[in-house]
C-alpha cells in the first residue's frame, strides 16, 4: 500500500493559501499597502490596470528590504514582523503571517523591487507562479515596490469567478481608501489606466483624511466620538440621523489601523443612537479603536476582517456610552432649506396669485438638515405668539428666526419620556373607568398582555381578570383623551407582538407604541395654551429633536433664509 | 320677491338662526341662509345638516320669491343699518337690502340648492316648560363626551317612563342624571340629541323665546318655540344602561359646605399637575384633607377643610376640573358625596333640591400611588 499522506510541495501549499488570502485583485492591494504601512512608508502609490488583472504596482518610501530578505521574502512564512510566538499575541504590525507575498506570488507574475537605505544598491527579485526567476541588483530611492501583472493566469477557475471591471475596481478604491482613513499620516495615490482616482496628501486628523474622502459636507453632519481610558482610546465620527442610509456602506470600524467588522461593536453604536434613529436606517459612522494588542486577538481570519476581543462586552458599553453621551450633548436641532428651484417656482407662481400659502406637498419638498443650536432654543422669547398651520404645525418666534414644531411627533416625544418615567418606578395616575371595557384578545394577545400587564399597570392603566380569551380594562392614564373602545390598547399588543414579542427594549417598543397612540395628530386643532404647554414640555424632555420613532421634531428657519429669500 | 320689514326684527331673526351657520363646510350653501318670503311673513334658515333652524318674521310681503344668501355678510350689514323701515328685493340672482339712504347688494346662491329641512316631525309629543328644560340640560350635558368612537355618549340622553322625565350624560369618567316628575304623564321614549342642538335651545329660551312643545320622533327632534322651529338629528343609539353602574350602597358619607369646599379645591387644584388636574382628598371624622402636587413647577398644596364624616378614613383622588364641574351645578348649600372605595363611583348629590326633582352625579376617581 503506498504512502498516501505526503507534506504538500510548497508551490502547491502557497496556492492553498493563496486561494484564502488572494480573493480577487483588491486582497493583493490590501495586502501590499498593509506592507507599506507596515513598512513605516509615508507616501504610497497604487496603480493598476484592467481592474487590477494585468497590473497591480504599489510603491512606497518606506524601510526598504536587504536582498537576501527579498528572496526570503517570497517564501512561505517568512515575515519580517513577527520573531517568536511570544511577539503573536502584541501585534500592532498590520501583517504578521508572512503568507501574503509568496501566496501573492504563486498566483501572478510578481516583481519585488526594493532598496534598503544603508544598502548601496537595490534588489529586484522577479518571480512567476511562485517560482524565483531572476534575482538582480537595481538603482532606486529607498523604499518598495510591488508588480503583480497576469494575476490568478495560471489558475484560470479563480479567474472566471472575477466580477466586472467595475466592481472589482470598486473593491479595490475601497481596501485603499479605507486604509487611508486609518492613516491620514500617509499620503495615498490611487491611478487606474493612468487615471487618478485618489489623491490624498498627508494629514495630521482623521477627520481631515475623512474629509478627503466623503468630503466636508458630510463631515459637517457628524458629531464627533471621543473616549479615553486606560487602555482604550475611541475615536470617530457620528453621522447625524437624517444622514442615515438603508445599506451598511458606511459603517466603518479601525482597530488599531486595521478596518474590521463586528456585530457587538455595530450594535453598541446602533444602541447609542437609541430612539434618534428611525426605524432600518443606518447611520454613517467611523470609528477609530486604539486598544491595548493584548485585548485583541487578530489572527482568526487570515484577511484579518473579524478579530476577537478579550473583553467584548466592556467595549460594547464604552462604545455604547461614549457614543450615546456624543450624540446627546451635540444637540442636533434640524434646519429647513427650501430646495431652490422648487422654491423660486412657488414664489413666481405666489406673486401671480392674491394669496399665499403652502400646501402640504410643496411643504414636503422641505430638505431637512440638522446642525446643532442648542443656543437659540434656549433663548426662545417668552410669552411669544404661536401660530398653527394647517392643524399640524405649531410655528414659533425665536431670537434668530422661525421654528416650526411637528404637534404629533412633539407630542410623541413628551409621552414617550413620561411613561418611561412611570416604568422607571413613578407610576402614571390612572382614571378609573365608569364602563370598564371588556377586550377580546387572541391567545398570542392575551400571552403579550400577560407579560406587559405590570408595565402598562405602571403607565395607569387598569387590567384585571384574564378571563378565557378576554381581559377588562378598569382604568386609563388620566392624560389619555381619546379612549374610545380600547382599540388603541389591543394595536399597541399587536405592534409588540410584530415587533417579536418580549426581550430587550420592551419598555421603550411600548412607550414609543403608546406615545404614537395617545398624542394628538396632524389635524387637531390646538388653542394659543395648548401649544405654549405643548412646546414647553418639549423643551423640558431629554432629547426635544426627534420623536420616539427618531423623526424630527421641530425645524428650524433662520432669519438669514429670509433675509436672503426675500433680496435683502 | 320683495318684502317691506324693519331693521330690528330681520336683524333679531337672523340672530336667532346665525349660530347655527357652520364656521367651515365642504358643502358651500350651508353657509348661507334662505330667505322665503310667503304670505304673512319671511322665514329664514340655517342648516348644518345635523341642526335645522327655521324662524318666522313679520314682513309685509308685496311679492314673494326665496334665495340663499351669505350668513356671515348679510347679518353684518343688517346689524349696522339703523333701525327703520327697510326693503328687500331680490331677482333671484341678487339680494338687494334699500335703506332709506343706502343700497347693499349681495350675489346669492339658488333656494331650490338649500337642504331641505325635516318639517313635520312625528312622534311623542311633550310639554315642558321652557326655563325646567333649559336648567335640566345645563345641570348635564356639560358631561357629554367628545369621543367620537362612541357616539352615543357623545350625546344628551331623553328619557321618560310616563311619570318622570330624566336628561343623562356621561363620558365615562363623570356622570350627571336629573330627574324631574311630570304633571301630564306621557308615553314613553328614548333620545340622544346632539349637544349642540340643546346649546342653541337654551340660548333661545334664556332670549325669551317661549317653548310651545317638543316632539321626540324617530330620527329627529323638533323644538317648537312658536315663530321659531329648532330641528336636531338625534344620535344612534344604543345609550348604555347607565341605572346599572350608579352605585345605590355607598356608604360613607361625607357632606360640604359647597362654597367654602369649592374655593378650597380650587385654591389646592392651581398646584396640581397640569395634565391630570389630580386633587387627593383625606378624609377623616369631620375633616378633609385637600392635596395637590405639581411636579412640573415643583409645586405643593394643602389645605383642610371642616366638613361632616363620620366614617371610616379614605384617601381618594379626582380630577379636580371634573369635581369643580359638579359644585358647581350644585344649587345648594351643602353639598353631600357619597363614597365607598378609593376605585369606585362617587355620587355627588346637593342637600336640598326641590321635591319633584332629582339631581345626581356621579365621578370616577383618580388611581393613588402610594
Amino acid at each position: 500500500m503506498p504512502d498516501r499522506i505526503r507534506v504538500l510541495p510548497e508551490n502547491l501549499v502557497n496556492k492553498i493559501a493563496a486561494g484564502e488570502v488572494v480573493e480577487r485583485p483588491a486582497s493583493v492591494v490590501k495586502e501590499l499597502v498593509e506592507n507599506s504601512i507596515d513598512a513605516g512608508a509615508t507616501r504610497i502609490t497604487v496603480e493598476v490596470k484592467a481592474a487590477g488583472n494585468s497590473l497591480i504596482r504599489v510603491a512606497d518610501n518606506g524601510t526598504g528590504i536587504s536582498s537576501e530578505g527579498a528572496v526570503l521574502a517570497l517564501k512561505r512564512h517568512a515575515t519580517s514582523k513577527l520573531q517568536d510566538d511570544s511577539n503573536l499575541t502584541d501585534i500592532l504590525t498590520l501583517g504578521f503571517r508572512g503568507e501574503a507575498l509568496p501566496s501573492i506570488a504563486s498566483v501572478s507574475q510578481l516583481a519585488l523591487e526594493t532598496h534598503q537605505a544603508e544598502d548601496e544598491t537595490g534588489t529586484k527579485v522577479v518571480a512567476e507562479a511562485g517560482a524565483i526567476k531572476d534575482v538582480s541588483a537595481v538603482g532606486r530611492d529607498t523604499g518598495t515596490t510591488v508588480t503583480v501583472r497576469n494575476l490568478f493566469f495560471n489558475t484560470p477557475a479563480r479567474r472566471k469567478f472575477l466580477k466586472a471591471d467595475s466592481t472589482e475596481m470598486r473593491h479595490i478604491t475601497t481596501v485603499v481608501s479605507n486604509l487611508a482613513l486609518a492613516y491620514p499620516e500617509i499620503s495615498f495615490r490611487l491611478l487606474h489606466e493612468q487615471r487618478e482616482l485618489l489623491h490624498l496628501d498627508r494629514h495630521d486628523s482623521y477627520r481631515a483624511r475623512a474629509e478627503g474622502i466623503f468630503g466636508k459636507t458630510l463631515l459637517e453632519q457628524t458629531v464627533p466620538l471621543l473616549f479615553r481610558s486606560e487602555g482604550t482610546g475611541i475615536e470617530g465620527f457620528l453621522g447625524k440621523p437624517e444622514i442615515a442610509k438603508t445599506s451598511r456602506a458606511h459603517q466603518l470600524f479601525f482597530v488599531n489601523g486595521r478596518p474590521i467588522t463586528s456585530r457587538t461593536l455595530t450594535h453598541a453604536v446602533i444602541a447609542g443612537y437609541g430612539t434618534l434613529l428611525p426605524k432600518g436606517a443606518r447611520p454613517f459612522f467611523l470609528i477609530f479603536l486604539h486598544l491595548d494588542p493584548q485585548m485583541i486577538d487578530v489572527n482568526v481570519h487570515p484577511t484579518k476582517k473579524e478579530v476577537r476581543f478579550s473583553k467584548e462586552r466592556f467595549l460594547h458599553d464604552q462604545l455604547f456610552h461614549a457614543g450615546r453621551r456624543s450624540l446627546h450633548t451635540g444637540e442636533i436641532i434640524p434646519e429647513m432649506q427650501l430646495e431652490e428651484a422648487a422654491g423660486l417656482q412657488r414664489l413666481k407662481r405666489a406673486a401671480q396669485q392674491t394669496s399665499f400659502s403652502f400646501s402640504q406637498a410643496e411643504f414636503a419638498q422641505v430638505k431637512v438638515v440638522r446642525e446643532p443650536a442648542g443656543q437659540e432654543i434656549a433663548e426662545r422669547q417668552p410669552s411669544v405668539s404661536m401660530w398653527q398651520l394647517h392643524q399640524k404645525y405649531i410655528l414659533a418666534h425665536i431670537k434668530n428666526g422661525l421654528i416650526a414644531v411637528d404637534q404629533h411627533a412633539a407630542a410623541e416625544r413628551v409621552i414617550y419620556e413620561e411613561v418611561m418615567g412611570n416604568l422607571a418606578g413613578k407610576p402614571g395616575t390612572a382614571q378609573q373607568l365608569l364602563f370598564p371595557l371588556v377586550l377580546e384578545l387572541t391567545p398570542p394577545q392575551l400571552q403579550v398582555m400577560e407579560d406587559v400587564a405590570p408595565l402598562l399597570e405602571l403607565m395607569g392603566f387598569g387590567i384585571r381578570e384574564f378571563g378565557p380569551g378576554t381581559v377588562v380594562v378598569d382604568a386609563i392614564p388620566a392624560g389619555l383623551k381619546h379612549w374610545g373602545r380600547g382599540e388603541a390598547l389591543v394595536e399597541i399588543i399587536d405592534e409588540v407582538l410584530d415587533s417579536g414579542g418580549v426581550s430587550f427594549g420592551l419598555k421603550q417598543r411600548l412607550a414609543t407604541s403608546y406615545a404614537c397612540k395617545a398624542a394628538i395628530k396632524a389635524g387637531d386643532k390646538l388653542s394659543p395654551e395648548e401649544m405654549q404647554v405643548l412646546v414647553d414640555r418639549l423643551f423640558a424632555t431629554k432629547e426635544p429633536f426627534t420623536c420616539p420613532h427618531g423623526r424630527p421634531t421641530l425645524i428650524k428657519i433662520p432669519l438669514e433664509e429670509f433675509d436672503q429669500r426675500f433680496g435683502r | 320677491m320683495k318684502i317691506k320689514i324693519k331693521q330690528s326684527n330681520f336683524s333679531e331673526g337672523i340672530q336667532k338662526v346665525f349660530s347655527i351657520v357652520p364656521i367651515r363646510t365642504t358643502l358651500p350653501i350651508l353657509s348661507n341662509i334662505l330667505l322665503d318670503a310667503k304670505e304673512g311673513g319671511l322665514n329664514v334658515s340655517a342648516t348644518d345638516l345635523d341642526v335645522s333652524i327655521c324662524t318666522k318674521i313679520a314682513a309685509e310681503v308685496e311679492q314673494p320669491g326665496s334665495i340663499t344668501v351669505l350668513a356671515r355678510k348679510f347679518a353684518e350689514v343688517l346689524r349696522e343699518l339703523p333701525n327703520a323701515p327697510l326693503s328687500l328685493e331680490s331677482d333671484g340672482e341678487r339680494v338687494c337690502i334699500l335703506s332709506e339712504r343706502g343700497r347693499y347688494s349681495l350675489m346669492g346662491l339658488p333656494a331650490e340648492d338649500f337642504p331641505r329641512l325635516p318639517s313635520g316631525v312625528e312622534g311623542t309629543t311633550i310639554q315642558p316648560e321652557g326655563d325646567v328644560l333649559a336648567e335640566m340640560i345645563r345641570k348635564t350635558s356639560f358631561t357629554v363626551s367628545t369621543d367620537e368612537s362612541r357616539p352615543a355618549l357623545t350625546g344628551v340622553l331623553f328619557k321618560a317612563d310616563g311619570k318622570r322625565i330624566s336628561i343623562v350624560a356621561t363620558d365615562g369618567h363623570r356622570l350627571a342624571e336629573v330627574r324631574k316628575d311630570l304633571s301630564v304623564p306621557f308615553s314613553t321614549f328614548e333620545a340622544i340629541v346632539p349637544p349642540k342642538a340643546l346649546s342653541h335651545l337654551t340660548g333661545l329660551i334664556s332670549g325669551g323665546e317661549q317653548l310651545k312643545k317638543v316632539v321626540v320622533g324617530e330620527t329627529y327632534i323638533a323644538f317648537d318655540l312658536g315663530e321659531t322651529q329648532l330641528y336636531s338629528r338625534l344620535i344612534e343609539g344604543p345609550y348604555p344602561d347607565i341605572e346599572r353602574v350608579i352605585p345605590q350602597a355607598n356608604e360613607k358619607k361625607m357632606i360640604v359646605n359647597n362654597e367654602d369646599f369649592s374655593s378650597a379645591v380650587r385654591r389646592v387644584a392651581a398646584l396640581s399637575d397640569t395634565d391630570t388636574h389630580q386633587v387627593c382628598f383625606s378624609i377623616r371624622k369631620g375633616t378633609v384633607k385637600l392635596s395637590a402636587t405639581s411636579q412640573e413647577m415643583g409645586g405643593e398644596a394643602t389645605e383642610e377643610v371642616d366638613v361632616q364624616y363620620d366614617n371610616e378614613d379614605l384617601d381618594l383622588g379626582y380630577n379636580a376640573n371634573y369635581i369643580l364641574d359638579i359644585l358647581k351645578r350644585m344649587k345648594s348649600d351643602e353639598v353631600i358625596f357619597e363614597l365607598d372605595t378609593p376605585v369606585s363611583a362617587g355620587i355627588v348629590k346637593p342637600v336640598t333640591q326641590p321635591e319633584d326633582e332629582d339631581y345626581l352625579c356621579l365621578i370616577m376617581p383618580l388611581r393613588l400611588n402610594d
